[in-house]
């Protein structure tokens, strides 16, 4: 069951004399219970169940963009949120709660990926060759290809050869990515989660970025 | 007085400099100093300018995947799971 707050609002209108009604449903986040962690340590049915409503969309969905197997990620989900029950006491409220969560939902993602591994995984050498290259003096060696994505291929494809590419990536480089720019998570939660700060993490998007780049004009130019 | 002049343009960063800011760029982490340099830099050099467009090209696509959704079943699953798991006794 979801708690829900209902506002009733009385409005008096002085032009019309009339009085209106106005009819509020505000839906009230778990953590706004000043007890929240509390009675998540004592297990209290109602607050668990918000919690799993609440968070289960943003924690499926980190999941699930790093691992692709839909039963997997089910489980992943599920012990995500039996260790946090265990352990919530370790959670210090420096980030949000949702954050500490997703943090734990990424490890195990990551324990499952490497339990599966993968023979054409990049490395960082195969990183190091994507990236643009320059002179002494700095300047680019090379002009960089004519590529407009709306003339490429269909947006369909260029979408699809990334996320090919993405799932190649070496872990690091693929979770910054995966977090920033699939999910579209603030910087500063980014780097919380990966337990990296935000300067370190901005290298890894820098790298990752222009090795996709290079990959997808690389494909995009040679059809 | 060169050093100046050039200062003055915004040249003073090279193509390799400016590539370096690039992802600090987008994500609106430099400061004023260095952004206005950088932006300089990419109205005076075609190439760069080409690279930031084909960059912020990929970040688009990347933004325009599709969200995995859960299953609706799943919290149903979720909870019945902490349920038999909370209750079990711990060894
Ligand atoms: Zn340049």
């Amino acid at each position: 069951m979801v708690f829900r707050r209902h506002i009733l609002w009385l409005v008096y209108s002085q032009t019309t004399s009339t009085l209106t009604l106005i009819f509020l449903r505000v839906t009230k986040s778990y953590t706004e219970n000043p007890n929240y962690l509390e009675l998540l340590r004592q297990r209290d049915e109602g607050i668990l169940t918000q919690m799993v409503l609440e968070e289960t969309p943003k924690l499926y969905r980190c999941i699930a963009r790093l691992v692709r197997d839909p039963d997997e990620v089910q489980n992943l989900v599920q012990e995500t949120f039996l260790q946090a029950l265990r352990k919530v006491e370790n959670f210090r409220g420096e980030s949000l709660f949702s954050t500490w969560l997703c943090a734990i939902g990424i490890n195990l993602a990551r324990a499952s990926l490497r339990r599966s591994i993968r023979t054409d995984l990049m490395d960082e050498a195969d990183i190091e060759v994507l990236q643009p290259r320059f002179d002494e003096q700095g300047h680019a060696i090379a002009e960089y290809p004519l590529w407009n994505p709306e003339r490429g291929l269909i947006r369909k494809e260029q979408i699809r050869i990334l996320y090919e590419a993405i799932e190649r990536l070496p872990e690091d480089y693929r979770l910054a990515i995966t977090l920033r720019d699939l999910e579209e998570l603030p910087m500063d939660e980014v780097a919380r989660m990966l337990e990296i700060t935000e300067g370190n993490l901005r290298v890894r998007l820098h790298r990752a970025r222009n090795a996709l780049r290079n990959l997808l004009i690389h494909y995009d130019t040679n059809t | 007085m060169i050093q100046t002049l050039k200062y003055w343009l915004g040249i003073n960063l090279n193509c390799k400099e400016a590539h370096q800011f690039l992802t600090d760029y987008v994500e609106n982490a430099l400061d004023e100093d260095l952004k206005w340099r950088f932006e300089q830099h990419m109205r005076l050099c075609r190439n760069c300018r080409v690279y930031l467009a084909q960059y912020k090209a990929v970040i688009a696509l990347l933004h325009d995947t599709a969200p995995p959704k859960p299953q609706p079943e799943l919290v149903a699953h979720t909870l019945s799971f902490l349920k038999n798991e909370l209750n079990k006794p711990t060894s």
